[in-house]
């Protein structure tokens, strides 16, 4: 389904990625594990097109969508939910929701449909609260959600665990658990394999911007 | 509510008569003008310039009905050719740059201005629109629509895109939002209701000079948002107060209202912080 060929990238001196490589079935989940620093984070936004690689390809269902810019991924079904999450500040969570809903229906469709996103995952005494008023394992699942209501093919999450206690942990985990469950194709990357577990299908290791271990 | 208050500002001219009437009818076109302002910075940007649209619209108009003895030619050009400008410019700046650069514009076209010669008219005088319109009725309309379009844009789609792209670009294109698209949108839209108040403008007054792309114009939707305290949507309320207020400033001491809005400048971030402190009461509550 998506292929990622030979991709480099480099900024400035530093080479952060040197030919990787990697292949993702429909309906799996990768997990991609390694230090800070080894290039997960750049591969992942590479494939959702925030940032285009110095060379090499990245394919969708054989479809070369190298540096396609990130709201045509989008719309090719690769979302990516950053690592810190990028709410929109002067909105209220389910503002945040609704705005990325209307890609797709009508204004009073996508909040009635965000009411009852929220509902579903157990977020919904947030909803008129603005995004600076909430606390980061709250505002970490508002961004998976918010990348979920896209409707994604390919779902990219980027530490999704990253500052979380272990409470907020566990309700990350059960909602990943729950997007998997729905056979959501997704990558997840954590510096720590552990925390992976049970939630992947497969597992690479980065190092030095380069896939080491699979 | 609101749109009850839209209509009473605009009907307020007919029910009063002689100067009180002919003021409030400028006050309404003041109020078109940050209304055009506001819906460029529900996009994150805050426009310096915007006495550029205003005038360009009211020049060309004059110049059109001069030389073709049409108005509507000169106000429909207007609106593609600063709509488009608008539009170049966020594109090539940033947020703080855009800033300077509309600044720059309307510092630009005021010094310009003065050599726009067309036979024997124009210059420092400007240009004389002889006509019989009603001029009021226009300014009055105008206001209203301009209303009507703002708080229709508030709640549209374009309304809440264009907030998350003031909120962030990046994360607005990852959910699939077309910035470029909404910031042109958004471009046009601010400037047909630019355009609008300038062809106003020059209808009040039968007259266009360089005056109209003074900074003073340039300034004042920005205060007149800083009054709201980030609250846009009564901002054409606030426009019209405080363009009586300076008024009458201006009246009792020439240039007092200058000093008005220099207050209300140093002032802003505590206004700001106010709005921030009540906010958090009210969230607490």
């Amino acid at each position: 389904m998506l292929k990622v060929r030979n991709v480099s990238k480099s900024k400035g001196r530093v080479m952060i990625l040197k030919n990787v490589s990697l292949d993702l079935e429909d309906g799996e989940t990768l997990g991609l594990f390694g230090p800070n620093g080894s290039g997960k984070s750049t591969l992942m936004k590479i494939i959702a097109g925030i940032e285009t690689p110095s060379c090499g390809k990245v394919f969708l269902d054989d479809l070369d969508v190298t540096a396609l810019p990130p709201e045509k991924m989008v719309k090719l079904g690769v979302v990516y939910a950053f690592q810190i999450p990028r709410n929109f500040r002067d909105m209220t969570v389910l503002e945040n929701l609704a705005v990325v809903l209307m890609n797709y229906h009508s204004v009073d469709e996508s909040f009635k449909l965000a009411r009852k996103m929220l509902r579903d995952w157990d977020l919904d005494y947030i909803a008129e609260r603005k995004v600076e008023f909430i606390s980061h394992g709250e505002s970490r699942l508002l961004e998976i959600l918010k990348a979920y209501a896209t409707n994604p093919r390919v779902l990219l999450l980027d530490e999704p665990f990253a500052g979380l206690d272990v409470e907020n942990v566990f309700k990350v985990r059960e909602k990943i658990e729950r997007l998997r469950e729905e056979g959501l194709t997704m990558i997840i990357t954590s510096h720590r394999r552990r925390i992976l577990s049970n939630l992947a299908d497969r597992f690479l290791k980065m190092e030095g911007g380069k896939i080491v271990e699979s | 509510m609101r749109f009850l208050m839209y209509v009473v500002a605009a009907l307020l001219p007919f029910l009063l008569k002689g100067y009180v009437s002919w003021l409030i009818g400028l006050a309404l076109i003041y109020a078109t003008i940050s209304i055009s302002w506001a819906i460029l910075e529900n996009e994150g940007r805050v426009s310096m310039g915007h006495s550029f649209v205003v005038g360009l619209s009211a020049y060309l108009s004059a110049i059109t009905y001069l030389l073709f003895n049409s108005l509507a030619a000169g106000f429909l050009i207007s609106i593609p050719l600063s709509a488009i400008l608008f539009y170049i410019l966020k594109r090539t700046t940033g947020k703080t740059a855009f800033v300077f650069a509309t600044f720059t514009l309307s510092l630009l076209s005021y010094v310009i201005a003065p050599y726009i010669v067309i036979g024997e008219r124009g210059g420092e005088e400007g240009f004389f629109i002889l006509h019989d319109l009603p001029s009021l009725l226009f300014s009055s309309f105008s206001f209203v629509a301009s209303a009507i379009v703002f708080e229709s844009f508030l709640k549209s789609k374009l309304g809440y895109f264009a907030r998350a792209i003031k909120s962030d670009e990046l994360a607005s294109r990852a959910v699939g939002i077309e910035v470029e698209k909404v910031k042109l949108t958004t471009s046009v839209i601010s400037s047909a209701i630019g355009s609008f108040a300038g062809l106003s403008i020059a209808l009040y007054f039968s007259h266009v000079s360089p005056e109209i792309f003074s900074l003073e114009v340039s300034v004042f939707p920005f205060i007149s948002y800083v009054v709201t305290g980030g609250r846009k949507e009564y901002i054409a309320f606030t426009s019209i107060a405080l363009f009586l207020i300076s008024s009458y400033l201006n009246a009792l001491l020439t240039g007092a209202h200058l000093l008005l809005y220099a207050m209300l400048l140093i002032f802003s971030p505590k206004i700001g912080g106010w709005v921030y402190a009540k906010g958090q009461e009210r969230l607490k509550v």
